[in-house]
């Protein structure tokens, strides 16, 4: 028990450092922290329709989140979340547009399986690249994404555009639409299959050989080799499945609230996972965790953004905090060490 | 205050090394960097190195004098009482030889001083004053150096670019590599290390890589330093120069403490010796009035005979693992040469040879990890092929010579690390899913069985000591009932106690049943556990032959190629 309270220390410190930072940027931009953060849980938390839209705001974040952290567990680093999830929507949307007359129980399962499909392979791809031409993944990661962004970015201006003058498709037949936990609020059932796949993975690796296998291809490549793992095949599955969830994020955007593919749909989704991830402790279920405060977070912004003007910047700006103070726990025990030895008589080596 | 001259060797300088904090842990990491102009009065600018070879700016250095106390220092972990009131007196101008069991608690206790582990009760003297080390950077800036067991090297940087890292010398920022370079070649060359400076450090081998470890130490003039296995990759003659060079530093005053157990070399090179067991110093001598045994008496309460004799009784006739014609060639280079090998059964054939004469290869070879040009492998009559897990599957155990790279996940339990390689097989599963509580009860057999130090299964690999997680390495290997081991470096950075049980359980293994491939770089042990003996040789088998018919100059002779055996 001891052991699992001080593996969560990290993330609770970061966590209060970056608020207590925050809280200086309220003050300097002329905003009590107090009134302001108080405001934020209310508008997070305060009422059934604020969880329900922190929930709502979650959602994206939480695949994301989930991709990065099943591929740093086998050993890969994955930064391509935003084009995985591009291609993941693409794939939806394509099924979702051209496949008419199926009911909705096959019609879902079909797009949903397309665009997680597409997304995998775009994913296993980078994977691919560094197996067999030893290319570094995290520049083919971002050369990926641009390739991808731009594909669909094109497509939506062009062959696939919708009649008028927004660059987006044609709305997604009734057929695909994912049912809706809550009409009021938007808040897609797709959220679900985020749960889904953080006890899937879960499963995987305390119960499966494939689990075992990636456990220890993401601890060490090299003792993975001699143990006879095919440390190869194993970064191209782990890849595939990073991709496939990131996917996913861009699939349940399209079939769960968008319900059509718009240009630049996506405010940088995959790169907001990394921050979710950093907080997750490297833990599946410790990501839903992180993705749904990151949701209260902005949540909470937008209401007091829509009640007292506050910019919703600075709930970027307190993610970014996060990331970068990510590492306070390192500095905390380095500063401990010191404080123990400074005591008076003895000579300190470093002024 | 950059680049002002501190007060001479008497006082310690106070201020803040520029680099701290934010470069330091990375420096750290790369080697044992601080900058010069902080100690014994060296100007900024002046390189370290002229105060090793050449103009000595030491100042007045009384001989024999106490450098180092470490006194009534206690470190507890869970489980286990790593140090128990340990006291240490280290003089200035001799060689100090730190002796003990895995386990005793040497290494621990160098780490204190070294500053990378604080302990929980005792205090630290360097020149009679009390002070506290917070981290190895503050241990640096007191003059203590410590060439590591295992490396703290960059791969894809130059030799000349490790060495000098944290330490370059500069003028107004910018490197002086003209300057380094003549330093560090200086080094080279003195001691006959045969590195190339423009290596990068992936290319070298395990061997030179220990020498570019030692320059590091060398480069930053330390006056105390600290050497953990130091000779554990060395040949016999670059055993010899590191202790010539060990007997320079003595002449120039410094202290040097050398964690070790080979009891050959420390009769040969201490001047005094500390033994401990169990945490605690057992006893202080020095070599003129004890004998080997003693030693190792002293260091496992028991009666021990150091690398005895185990030969198999009763090999048969009968030829259990065989290699035809094993050829590799890499870049041009014939890495093996027709390599034909026979193991009968109840034997141990050892390969005796200097590091880099094709042994790495040979093992991952043999084991699947590599696909020579050529190779024929019969396993008890079988043929094997295919990759890695394959040959693990048709019977050929691994014990792999890099133990920490390639043999265990540091940061994973004694239970997952005995699964490793054998994770498929029915007793770490129920069904078809896996069984970690299986694996952990086989675990703390394991444990019970091997004699293995440690708490329960559950115990990280991290925090083992290198004996003990070398027992877990052997445990996982042997109980699984391969047919052939291929044993690479067993007892490498292991101590005698730890040694002596290993060697024990390798002979026992292989019973009359089984077969085992040595290869160590350990003469010695080769000698002692081989029914026969192959020598290797720029990827060629020179010599073969019942270990009982060679003598110690044949072999010298055999391995450096010198002679070559009649129609091998």
């Amino acid at each position: 028990m001891k052991k699992r309270i001080e593996k969560i220390i990290p993330t609770f410190l970061s966590l209060g450092t970056a608020l207590f930072f925050g809280s200086f940027l309220f003050m300097a931009a002329g905003y009590n922290p107090l009134n302001v953060y108080s405001e934020i849980i209310y508008g997070a938390a305060g009422t059934p329709g604020a969880v329900l839209n922190s929930l709502v705001q979650a959602t994206p974040l939480l695949f994301t989140g989930l991709a990065f952290v099943i591929a740093m567990k086998g050993g890969v680093a994955n930064i391509g979340g935003e084009g995985q999830l591009y291609a993941g929507a693409l794939g939806s949307v394509l099924a979702g547009i051209y496949l008419k007359g199926i009911p909705g129980y096959i019609h879902i399962p079909i797009c949903i399986l397309a665009g997680v499909f597409f997304a995998g392979c775009w994913g296993s791809l980078i994977a691919v690249l560094k197996v067999y031409f030893g290319a570094q993944e995290i520049i083919t990661a971002i050369m990926l994404n641009y390739i991808m962004q731009y594909l669909v970015s094109y497509l939506v201006n062009y062959p696939l555009k919708e009649k008028g003058s927004i660059s987006q498709t044609v709305e997604i037949a009734d057929t695909a639409k994912l049912p809706l936990l809550s009409a009021q609020y938007q808040l897609s059932s797709g959220i679900l299959l985020a749960v889904l796949i953080a006890l899937v993975m879960t499963f995987l690796y305390k119960k499966t050989l494939t689990g075992y296998e990636m456990s220890i291809t993401g601890k060490s490549k090299a003792a993975a080799k001699t143990a006879g793992i095919h440390v190869d095949k194993i970064m191209i599955r782990t890849m595939f499945i990073s991709g496939a969830t990131a996917g996913l994020c861009g699939s349940v955007m399209i079939l769960g609230s968008a319900y059509r593919l718009i240009d630049g749909f996506s405010s940088g989704y995959g790169f907001d996972g990394i921050a979710v991830a950093s907080l997750a402790n490297g833990n599946f279920m410790g990501v839903l965790l992180s993705g749904a405060f990151f949701g209260a977070l902005r949540a909470g912004a937008m209401y007091v953004n829509r009640v007292a003007k506050i910019p919703y910047d600075f709930a970027i700006v307190i993610q970014a905090l996060i990331i970068v103070l990510i590492a306070t726990p390192y500095i905390w025990r380095a500063l401990g060490r010191k404080m123990k030895w400074n005591r008076k008589g003895e000579q300190s080596y470093v002024g | 205050m950059k680049g002002g001259s501190c007060k001479p060797s008497g006082g310690m300088c106070r201020k803040r090394a520029w680099k701290m904090p934010l470069c330091g842990p990375v420096f750290a990491q790369l080697g044992d960097g601080a900058p010069s102009f902080h100690r014994n009065g060296w100007q900024e600018g002046t390189n370290k190195y002229d105060s090793i070879v050449g103009n000595d700016k030491i100042g007045e250095v009384n001989l024999k004098v106490e450098v180092v106390r470490l006194k009534n220092i206690t470190k507890q972990y869970p489980g286990v009482l790593a140090l128990n009131h340990a006291d240490l007196e280290i003089r200035s101008g001799e060689i100090h030889a730190l002796l003990g069991e895995n386990g005793a608690g040497k290494t621990t206790l160098m780490k204190v001083l070294y500053g990378m582990t604080v302990p929980d009760e005792g205090e630290i003297y360097i020149s009679q004053k009390l002070v506290r080390f917070s981290s190895p950077i503050e241990a640096i800036a007191a003059g203590i150096g410590m060439v590591h067991q295992h490396f703290m090297q960059a791969d894809m940087l130059t030799v000349l670019e490790n060495v000098i890292a944290g330490a370059e010398p500069s003028v107004r920022g910018k490197i002086n590599y003209g300057q380094a370079r003549k330093n560090v070649q200086e080094m080279i060359d003195q001691f006959a290390f045969d590195i190339q400076l423009d290596s990068k450090i992936e290319d070298l081998s395990v061997g030179e890589r220990q020498r570019v470890e030692i320059l590091k130490v060398l480069y930053r003039g330390g006056t105390i330093l600290i050497f953990d296995e130091p000779t554990a990759v060395l040949t016999p003659l670059e055993t010899e120069a590191f202790f010539a060079v060990l007997r320079k530093f003595k002449e120039q005053g410094k202290s040097i403490v050398i964690i070790t157990h080979k009891l050959q070399e420390v009769m040969a090179i201490a001047d005094r010796i500390t033994v401990m067991r169990d945490g605690a110093v057992t006893g202080h001598c020095q070599p003129k009035d004890v004998s080997i045994n003693d030693l190792a008496a002293m260091m496992v309460k028991r009666e021990i005979k150091v690398n005895q004799h185990m030969r198999g009784t009763n090999v048969s006739e009968d030829v259990y693992f065989e290699v035809k014609n094993l050829s590799l060639t890499a870049a041009g280079k014939t890495i093996l040469d027709h390599i034909n090998l026979k193991i009968h059964k109840g034997e141990i054939l050892g390969i005796a040879g200097v590091e880099g004469n094709g042994q790495t290869e040979l093992i991952r070879c043999l084991t699947g990890l590599q696909k020579p040009e050529e190779m024929e492998l019969l396993v008890d009559g079988e043929a094997v092929t295919g990759t890695a897990s394959d040959f693990i599957s048709k019977g050929i155990g691994h014990v792999p010579e890099d133990r920490l790279g390639t043999a265990v996940v540091e940061s994973e339990s004694v239970s997952t690390n005995l699964m490793l390689g054998y994770h498929f097989k029915d007793w770490f599963r129920r069904g078809r899913w896996m069984d970690y509580k299986k694996a952990e009860s086989f675990g703390n057999d394991c444990i019970k069985k091997y004699s293995i130090k440690a708490p329960s299964a559950k115990t990280t690999i991290a925090e083992m000591s290198g004996g003990n997680q070398q027992k877990v390495v052997i445990a996982r290997v042997f109980s699984e009932n391969p047919k052939v081991v291929i044993c690479a470096q067993p007892t490498r950075g292991v101590d005698i106690g730890s040694i002596e049980y290993i060697h024990q359980r390798m002979r026992e293994f292989v019973g009359t049943e089984y077969a085992m491939l040595l290869i160590s770089a350990d003469l010695e042990e080769v000698k002692a556990m081989s029914d026969r003996i192959a020598v290797i040789y720029k990827g060629k088998i020179v010599a073969e032959g019942p270990t009982d018919e060679f003598d110690d100059t044949q072999l010298g002779l055999y391995m450096t190629g010198a002679k070559k055996g009649a129609d091998i």
